[in-house]
């Protein structure tokens, strides 16, 4: 055949086409696993680190699952505060925040310390920064009212601003005692504007330059931890 | 209004070549005057405003997981199947601009084609996907995209101009000022940050 | 036969050592007189959005010198077999099929860096080094010099994005690969350098050095 005639060139086409579909193909399906393991592991590292539960840069991720298998018990529940069924490391917060709000299935994550065998409770978060999602977890003590810790990660936030959020220095804040439910069983917890705020045990400072991812962080807060007021209060009571 | 706000960002703050470096190869080539300047912003804008919305499509109905079949999922061919619609959107452009503006198209000469290579086209679909957009988000994003590398080409290639008589270090010339002003033009466009309409 | 046929037969014969001088140039030019960003300017874009920290900006190198590498042996391979008219669709199908091995690699296997660099791994697909390579190179050159070429200008690349990453985490996060070595007491953290600007101003700086030694002017 030619190497210009238009039957070459489909041909030629053609073989190019299914060899590298095919290579693609095997790679894809070798890689796999480990792809979806290292998101996997991911979640459940961002999970244990709400509980102040970390891991040195040398574990590996079997000891990371081990870990989360060990310590973490999951369950879904409803804005009725009903456990529901469900998988709650599958559920994706963002169709799921597509749904009517009693229909959504919340998870919970509930940590078990290790030496004292104390229980805490992480619940995800999510909501909107300045320029795109923001998002995270809270976890609270067994009063259902005292923060433990809280991770937070986001999508577009500028460097420098918005982007603290994911900062030790930001998240250690809501370490040491401060409470979410105020006495009006309303959701209090808040980030003031900028820094050097007086702040009491709702409250903490905010990063200088960064109200709006503030003011997002907030809503994600006040929204998401309302969801879960029920589950709290039934909890609470048990 | 959401929409105007991801259009209005997507112009200023997240603009392709001073936020994310997208584009720069024919940015800095193209620049040297500002007719061929607003030629080939113009194909851009374009070329994206086609090319995104059209990748959305093939990225939600084929491409996701159990989008075309029930579990399958292609989303590792993402890549192949934008590059061949932004070539194949390339090369009708290419054809129109020939039909239209035969002067314009000797003037952009190999830099038409070469749109199928620039990162800011393939950046814009690979956006869209990192981010979910939907297909509004996706029309606002990629226009004000481009309108963003259109208005920072242009400014180049207006102060290029005017810097030619200019007193500049001769290892500096050309290049290596471009690279400043860019550079200079980006903190400018970091004073958008902020703005919420 | 005249003996000019003959010379010419034998000369062919011949061929080329495996690391002539000639073939060793095609590694070095690269560096330096032929450098992809700052002389042939090409590659930019991903050069510029990745080197805030030295760790993305070294695996994005290996991850360039390999699909550049390999997309110029796969062309020169099949350089005298591939009809003119889908040449350059060809070409991008190799470099893309090339570049999502890549990025499965990564995602598998160091994921951390993978997410920063995010959608900077497929821009590698439109990278006008890889092009302009196939195009300059591979499509007329065997495969073992095109294999060196593609290293070369992989590792010219890698050079520049290392020397700006190495500018900019210094001075703006005081850190080289994560390790702290301007600690705060001794030097405030210039953020002029992580942002976007401080990445062309460094590339700026880089291009009036190397110009000015190797007395290279622009003439407009």
């Amino acid at each position: 055949m030619q190497k210009n005639s238009t039957g070459y060139m489909y041909m030629f086409a053609l073989v190019i086409t299914l060899g590298c579909g095919v290579l693609l193909a095997i790679v894809s399906e070798f890689t796999k696993v480990d792809r979806l393991t290292n998101i996997k592991v991911e979640k459940m590292t961002n999970i244990l680190s709400t509980v102040n539960y970390t891991f040195d840069k040398e574990a590996t991720n079997e000891e990371i699952e081990t870990a989360y298998k060990q310590y973490i018990e999951e369950k879904v529940v409803n804005t009725n505060g009903e456990f529901i069924e469900g998988n709650a490391f599958e559920i994706d917060l963002k169709s799921e925040r597509k749904k009517e709000l009693a229909d959504q299935q919340l998870p919970v994550f509930i940590f078990t310390q290790p030496e004292t065998e104390e229980k805490f409770y992480v619940v995800p978060l999510r909501g909107n920064g300045l320029w795109g999602a923001v998002w995270g977890y809270i976890s609270v003590e067994s009063d259902f009212q005292t923060v433990y810790g809280v991770k937070f990660d986001h999508e577009s936030e500028t460097p420098g601003l918005g982007a603290e959020i994911t900062k030790e220095w930001f998240t250690e804040q809501f370490k040491g005692g401060k409470q979410i439910f105020d006495k009006d069983e309303e959701v209090a917890i808040t980030i003031l504007k900028g820094k050097g705020n007086e702040l009491n045990q709702y409250s903490v400072d905010g990063i200088s330059g960064a109200t709006i991812t503030g003011n997002g962080v907030n809503d994600m807060l006040k929204n998401d931890l309302t969801a879960y007021k029920a589950y709290f209060e039934k909890s609470k009571n048990s | 209004m959401d929409l105007f706000n991801l259009f209005i960002r997507s112009i200023f703050i997240d603009n392709m070549i001073f936020a994310y470096f997208l584009g720069m190869c024919s940015y800095l080539a193209v620049s040297k005057n500002v007719k061929t300047a607003v030629g080939l912003g113009a194909a851009v804008i374009f070329v994206l405003v086609i090319t995104a919305p059209l990748n959305w499509v093939i990225k939600t109905y084929i491409l996701d997981a159990d989008a075309l079949i029930q579990g399958l999922d292609l989303s590792f061919l993402a890549y192949i199947m934008y590059i061949a619609v932004i070539a194949s959107a390339v090369q009708l452009v290419e054809m129109i601009v020939e039909k239209v503006s035969p002067a314009l198209y000797g003037a952009l000469g190999i830099f038409l084609p070469l749109i199928a290579v620039n990162c800011s086209i393939l950046g814009g679909s690979l956006f869209m996907a990192q981010r979910e957009y939907g297909i509004g988000e996706t029309f606002a994003f990629s226009l004000g995209s481009g309108i963003g590398w259109f208005l920072a080409i242009v400014a180049i290639a207006a102060i290029r101009e005017k810097i030619q008589y200019s007193d500049i270090p001769k290892p500096l010339k050309g290049l290596g000022i471009t690279f400043i002003i860019t550079g200079l033009m980006g903190i400018a466009f970091m004073s958008f940050s902020g703005i919420k309409l | 036969m005249s003996t000019a046929t003959a010379e010419q037969q034998v000369e062919k014969k011949k061929g080329e050592a495996l690391f002539s001088k000639k073939n060793l140039r095609l590694i070095s030019d690269p560096l330096n007189e032929n450098n992809p960003i700052t002389v042939q300017v090409l590659g930019i874009c991903s050069a510029l959005a990745v080197t805030a920290q030295v760790k993305p900006a070294f695996v994005m190198s290996l991850a360039v010198i390999f699909v550049t590498a390999a997309s110029n042996v796969l062309i020169s391979m099949m350089r005298n077999a591939i009809p003119s008219r889908i040449r350059i669709i060809v070409q991008l199908t190799i470099v893309a099929t090339m570049v999502i091995l890549v990025d499965l690699f990564l995602k598998a296997y160091v994921y951390d860096v993978s997410k920063q660099l995010s959608v900077f791994v497929g821009l590698i697909i439109t990278n006008c080094i890889i092009m302009g390579r196939l195009e300059a190179f591979a499509m007329g050159n065997k495969v073992w010099p095109s294999l060196l070429d593609g290293i070369g200008n992989g590792i010219g690349y890698g050079a520049i994005l290392l020397m700006v990453a190495v500018m900019r985490e210094l001075l703006g996060s005081g850190s080289i690969l994560g390790v702290t070595l301007l600690p705060e007491s001794i030097y405030v953290n210039n953020n002029l350098m992580v942002v976007p600007a401080g990445a062309l101003f460094a590339v700026g700086l880089i291009i009036w050095a190397q110009r000015a030694h190797n007395k290279y002017y622009e003439t407009e």
